[in-house]
C-alpha cells in the first residue's frame, strides 16, 4: 500500500505531502486542488504504463496546465513511498521521479528516476587505474539524464547502461513475466501499480457506455462497466445484486445485453415494484444509480491491492444512502489490502467517515495546495466527543479546522 | 399522560429499548424522573429514549449551530430537535457530571434546549454519577431489604464522594454502592431501578442539595408553566 505521496510542481502544487491510509477523504473548498491531487497520483501511476504525452492527449490538456505556474523549476517531480509483499518480503519502496517539462517545446520527459529499498547493493565501476572495482550502490533502480543503473537479482549486480530519452518511467518497459528474476523489486511495483484505478471521471456517459471484452474491472473511469459484469461469475453477480439491493431494495437484478455491434455489450437495470417489473436500458439509468453500480462492482474486482482514486463520490447519489456508500467504501479496503482516496464536498458521507481518514485540501498564502489532516486540533478533537466529521466541517471554517484559531 | 423524550449515557442510567422493539425498557434515571414528577406534579409520564448512539444518526448538527452552543448544550440541543420531529414538548437529557463543573455543565444544557424554543428541555446531571442519588435515600434500603445499610452505612454527603474507579476499596460511587448492597448479599445491577422508584424526592433532596435539588427544581419550574 501507498504510505506517502509527494507531489511538486504538478498545476497548483509547489511541495506537498500526503499520508495514506487504507480509505482517505480529501475535503476542501472548490478550487482547493482536491481533484488535482487525483490527477497528480493517476499521472505518476500511469506513467508505469502510458508515455506523459499520450496521458495529456487523453484528457484533452496541454503541457501548460500540467506544469505548475509558482516558482520556476521546470520539473515536476514526486515521491511516492510504497509498502510492497515482495516475494514474501515486506519492503518499503521509495519510488522518485521527475519529469522535465520543455514549454516552448511542448515536451515532458523523464529526467531522473529511482527506486530504493532503503539498501545498498554491489556495483562494478572502473577506477582511474583502468581497473574493476565493486562497490556499493544505494538502491534497486536510478536512472539520470546519461545512464542508467539496474541491480539484477539474477547476477547479483548492478548493471549500467547509456539512457535514452522517453516520456514514462522506465516501470513500463518491465514485464511482470520476463523480468521476474532479475528486477522482482520492479515487477512486483509494476504489478502494483497495474492493479491502481483511477475513477475520477467514473462519469455517467462513461458508465453508460457498452463495451465489449472480458475484463476483470471496470475499465479506465468506469468505461468497461458492462463488460466487467457480463465477466462476472454467478457468484461476483449475486454478491452484486445483494450489495445493491441492499442499498436500493427494488432493484431486481443487473444483466446485460449485446446491443449494435457483435460483442458489444450494454447493462440493463430490472426494477420490481410488487407485481410490476421494470426494464431499463443504460441510457435510461439515472446518473446516481450508475454510480451506486459501479461502486457496488468496485467490491466485486478481483485485484489484490492497489489505491483506487474517486472524484466527488456524492454525485447524483441520494444523502440518504450515504452510510451505507461508506460502508461499501470501507468493506473493500478491508479485503485485499487495498487503498481508497476520494473526493467529496459533502458533511453528510463525511459523517460515516472516521475522523483519522479524513484529509483537508486548502490553498496555502501563495497559492499553493497544501493538504493537512483535518481533526488534529485540541477543540475539534473535544467537538467529536459531541459531533460526527461532517457536522463539525459544516459548522468551522477552514482557518479553524486547520487549527489557525489556536496560534 | 405526559409524553417526555430522554436520553441518556447508556443502559445503567437511562435505560434502553426492548431488543428489536420500540419499547423502552426504563432505567434508574428514568425511574428518578417518574418519581420527581409524580412528587412534585402528582403527574405520570411515558418516557420514550433514545441513546446518544441513534440520537446523532438521527439528528444531525445544522450549520451555525456552534455559535450558539457547545460542549454537551450540543446533545440537548440534538435532543430537543428529536422531541420536535416526535412531537414531544418535554425532553430530559441525562448526563454524569464526574469532575466537570456542575454549573458549567447546567449551563451548557440550558443553551443546547433553548435553540429549539418550543421544547421544553430539562438537565439531568447527578454530581457525580447517578449512584450518588442512589445512595442518597435509606428508606429505599428498608423497603427493598427490609433494614436499612449499617456495615457500611449510606455515605451523610452523597455528592462529595470521589475515588479512583481502578480501585474497589476506593469511595468512587460505583464501588461504595456494590459495597452497600453486598451487606445484603446481593449485587448492585439488580437494584438500581428498584431503589430509584423507592427514593424519596425529598431525601434525596436534603442529601443531595446541588445536582439533585437543581433537577427537582427544573421539573417544578417547567411543568408548573405547562
Amino acid at each position: 500500500m501507498i504510505k506517502s505521496i509527494t507531489i511538486q510542481n504538478f498545476k497548483a502544487t509547489k511541495y506537498v505531502q500526503i499520508e495514506l491510509g487504507k480509505l482517505n477523504a480529501l475535503i476542501g473548498a472548490n478550487s482547493a486542488g482536491k481533484s488535482t491531487i487525483l490527477q497528480a497520483i493517476d499521472f505518476l501511476i500511469n506513467s508505469a504504463t502510458t508515455d506523459a504525452d499520450v496521458w495529456l492527449k487523453e484528457r484533452n490538456w496541454k503541457l501548460e496546465e500540467i506544469k505548475s505556474q509558482i516558482g520556476s523549476s521546470r520539473t515536476i517531480a514526486f515521491n511516492a513511498v510504497i509498502q510492497l509483499d515482495v516475494n514474501g518480503i515486506e519492503k518499503l519502496l521509495n519510488w522518485h521521479i521527475e519529469f522535465m517539462t520543455n514549454l516552448s517545446e511542448g515536451t515532458i520527459t523523464l529526467y531522473r528516476e529511482s527506486i530504493s529499498d532503503g539498501r545498498y547493493y554491489p556495483t562494478n565501476v572502473i577506477d582511474k587505474d583502468r581497473k574493476m572495482q565493486t562497490v556499493l550502490r544505494h538502491g534497486l533502480y536510478d536512472y539520470q539524464p546519461h545512464k542508467v543503473a539496474f541491480y539484477n537479482f539474477s547476477i547479483n549486480e548492478t548493471r549500467v547502461f547509456a539512457s535514452l530519452q522517453r516520456s514514462s518511467s522506465l516501470l513500463k518497459d518491465i514485464d511482470p513475466i520476463k523480468h521476474k528474476e532479475m528486477y522482482p523489486d520492479l515487477v512486483r511495483l509494476k504489478e502494483y501499480l497495474l492493479n491502481c484505478h483511477s475513477f475520477e471521471l467514473l462519469s455517467p456517459d462513461n458508465l453508460r457506455h457498452s463495451s465489449r471484452g472480458k475484463t476483470w474491472d471496470i475499465g479506465k473511469n468506469g468505461k468497461k462497466l458492462a463488460s466487467f459484469i457480463r465477466s462476472m461469475d454467478k457468484n461476483q453477480r449475486e454478491k452484486l445484486i445483494a450489495l445493491i439491493k441492499d442499498i436500493i431494495p427494488n432493484i431486481d437484478s443487473i444483466d446485460t445485453v449485446i446491443k449494435g455491434r457483435p460483442g458489444w455489450v450494454e447493462m440493463v437495470l430490472k426494477e420490481a415494484y410488487g407485481d410490476n417489473n421494470f426494464k431499463i436500458s443504460s441510457a435510461h439509468i439515472s446518473d446516481g444509480m450508475l454510480r451506486i453500480i459501479a461502486f457496488a462492482t468496485l467490491a466485486q474486482m478481483p485485484s489484490e491491492g492497489g489505491l483506487i482514486l474517486l472524484d466527488e463520490i456524492e454525485d447524483g447519489v441520494n444523502p440518504y444512502i450515504s452510510e451505507k456508500v461508506i460502508k461499501i467504501l470501507y468493506d473493500y479496503v478491508k479485503q485485499g489490502n487495498r487503498q481508497i482516496l476520494f473526493t467529496t464536498h459533502s458533511t453528510v458521507f463525511l459523517d460515516d467517515v472516521k475522523p483519522d481518514d479524513i484529509r483537508l485540501v486548502f490553498r496555502d498564502v501563495d497559492g499553493s495546495i497544501a493538504v493537512t489532516k483535518a481533526f488534529e486540533n485540541e477543540r475539534i478533537k473535544e467537538l467529536l466527543e459531541f459531533m460526527k466529521p461532517g457536522e463539525i466541517v459544516l459548522n468551522l471554517d477552514q482557518n479553524e479546522l486547520i487549527g489557525q484559531e489556536d496560534n | 399522560m405526559i409524553m417526555v423524550v430522554m436520553c441518556g449515557e447508556g443502559s445503567q442510567d437511562v435505560g434502553k429499548r426492548d431488543y428489536q422493539t420500540d419499547h423502552w425498557i426504563d432505567g434508574p434515571a428514568a425511574a428518578l424522573f417518574k418519581v420527581a414528577l409524580d412528587h412534585s406534579h402528582n403527574r405520570a409520564c411515558n418516557i420514550t429514549g433514545i441513546n446518544k448512539y441513534e440520537l446523532d444518526k438521527e439528528i444531525s448538527v445544522q450549520k451555525g449551530v456552534l455559535k450558539i452552543v457547545k460542549g454537551h448544550g450540543i446533545k440537548a440541543y440534538r435532543l430537543a430537535r428529536y422531541a420536535l420531529l416526535k412531537r414531544i414538548t418535554f425532553a430530559v437529557c441525562y448526563v454524569d457530571c464526574d469532575r466537570r463543573d456542575f454549573d458549567d455543565l447546567h449551563r451548557e444544557f440550558q443553551k443546547g434546549f433553548e435553540s429549539v424554543t418550543s421544547v421544553k428541555g430539562i438537565p439531568m446531571i447527578p454530581k457525580t454519577m447517578i449512584e450518588c442519588w442512589l445512595l442518597a435515600d435509606e428508606h429505599a434500603y428498608q423497603k427493598l431489604f427490609k433494614r436499612k445499610p449499617q456495615n457500611p452505612a449510606l455515605p451523610s454527603k452523597p455528592e462529595d464522594l470521589r475515588g479512583a474507579k481502578s480501585e474497589p476499596e476506593s469511595n468512587y460511587p460505583k464501588h461504595v454502592l456494590r459495597r452497600v448492597i453486598s451487606q445484603f448479599h446481593q449485587v448492585p445491577d439488580e437494584y438500581r431501578l428498584l431503589l430509584a422508584e423507592l427514593s424519596d424526592p425529598d431525601v434525596l433532596k436534603s442529601h443531595c442539595p446541588i445536582s439533585y435539588e437543581r433537577f427537582y427544581q427544573d421539573i417544578l419550574v417547567f411543568f408548573t408553566a405547562t
